[in-house]
């Protein structure tokens, strides 16, 4: 029972694939959505073979061979690295950097890089910035949101970037309660100014800055906890308030 | 994760220490056939069907497990996104316990 919600890793881009003449060279778009199509089909096939799959046994077989975007992260930036100036070295890029991860030196860096360097204000920047709030931030991480915040004249990238920003800090604050500050303002401020963006399957911008400020004020070590009341496994009610006097291990669990 | 919390709960018996869960499998019904299987001596609210309960949304929690350790006056004193592992766990509520049982003196 680990599971974490991630953010894109959890999507599958969906675009349309363009098909090319036969025999002529194919354009930098038709390249990107060539590869796009080639991760989805190994994708839906591996699924359909997945759902076929009679017993728990080949179905733990099967995890081993799911289609990893691995292979195809570095086809993506070699695309954006021989096509620098084509609409689709963003998307190629934004591809890389959603679906890895990794230092400088790695393909997820260079891509992070190469959108730094030349990307900072496009629109198509959205799900870069959101998947980066949900992954352990990096020195990297925390300069390129703070360069979108500042720079990207997009509402809705800015306030993927806000937010991105915000969970960025509150993960590496480490205590350090003057990075716990900032966060909480960033949080307030997404909230305030874009609270109605989308923010992917979890909701809106402002319903999960509103979600992580509960947070930070009451759940955090030194707060009294929030009462919870709620039924048992018989439909008993009970409160969290009926065992003060004790101390108490709180377990979010599932078994599934 | 069973184990442990099973010899946690019999350690702690006739101690001031409650060791409760907020479920977010998919049923009722589910909830009472895994207590039964896994000999689970401790109660469990039942936040589902599924991971955006009523408790959980509450608690931001989006990952699982998620641990919370509260004092005998209700202050929040460790938070733990995944298991610490036993001995950590072990550590931090015995402290609590003994403050706790020095409290009622």
């Amino acid at each position: 029972m680990n599971r974490f919600i991630g953010g894109a890793l959890l999507l599958l881009l969906a675009r349309p694939a363009l098909a090319g003449e036969k025999g002529e060279p194919r354009t930098a778009a038709q390249q990107y959505q060539a590869l796009v199509k080639e991760f989805s089909d190994a994708q839906q096939a591996w699924i359909k073979t997945y759902q076929a799959a009679k017993t728990n046994e080949e179905r733990r077989k099967l995890l081993s061979s799911q289609p990893r975007p691995d292979k195809f992260v570095p086809k993506f930036l070699e695309l954006a690295q021989k096509h620098p100036k084509e609409p689709a070295a963003v998307d190629a890029l934004v591809w890389v950097a959603s679906y890895s991860s990794g230092g400088p030196d790695s393909p997820h860096g260079k891509a992070m890089a190469m959108l730094m360097a030349d990307h900072i204000q496009s629109a198509k920047i959205g799900p870069v910035v959101s998947v980066l709030g949900q992954q352990r931030p990096t020195p990297q991480t925390e300069k390129f949101l703070r360069a979108v915040l500042e720079k990207n004249p997009h509402r809705d990238v800015q306030g993927l970037a806000c937010l991105a920003l915000a969970q960025a800090l509150k993960s590496s604050a480490r205590g350090d309660q003057a990075v716990v500050k900032e966060a909480e303002q960033l949080f307030e401020r997404a909230e305030k100014k874009y609270g109605d963006v989308k923010a992917g399957f979890l909701g809106t911008v402002g319903k999960v800055a509103a979600g992580e400020l509960f947070e930070l004020r009451f759940l955090s070590v030194g707060k009294t906890a929030p009462d919870i009341e709620g039924t048992d496994q018989d439909g008993v009610k009970f409160k969290l308030s009926d065992y003060r006097g004790k101390v108490v291990l709180l377990d979010f669990w599932g078994h599934w | 994760m069973y184990p442990h919390e099973r010899s946690l709960v019999k350690t702690m018996e006739g101690k001031p220490f409650a060791l409760l869960g907020i479920n977010s499998d998919q049923s009722r019904e589910q909830l009472k056939k895994v207590i039964e299987d896994e000999k689970m001596t401790w109660r469990s609210w039942f936040d589902g069907p599924g991971t955006r309960g009523p408790i959980a949304s509450k608690w931001n929690v989006r990952g699982w497990p998620t641990l919370y350790v509260i004092d005998h006056e209700g202050v929040i004193r460790h938070r733990w996104l995944g298991s610490p592992g036993a001995a950590v766990m072990d550590r931090a509520i015995e402290e609590l316990v003994r403050a706790a049982e020095a409290g009622k003196k």
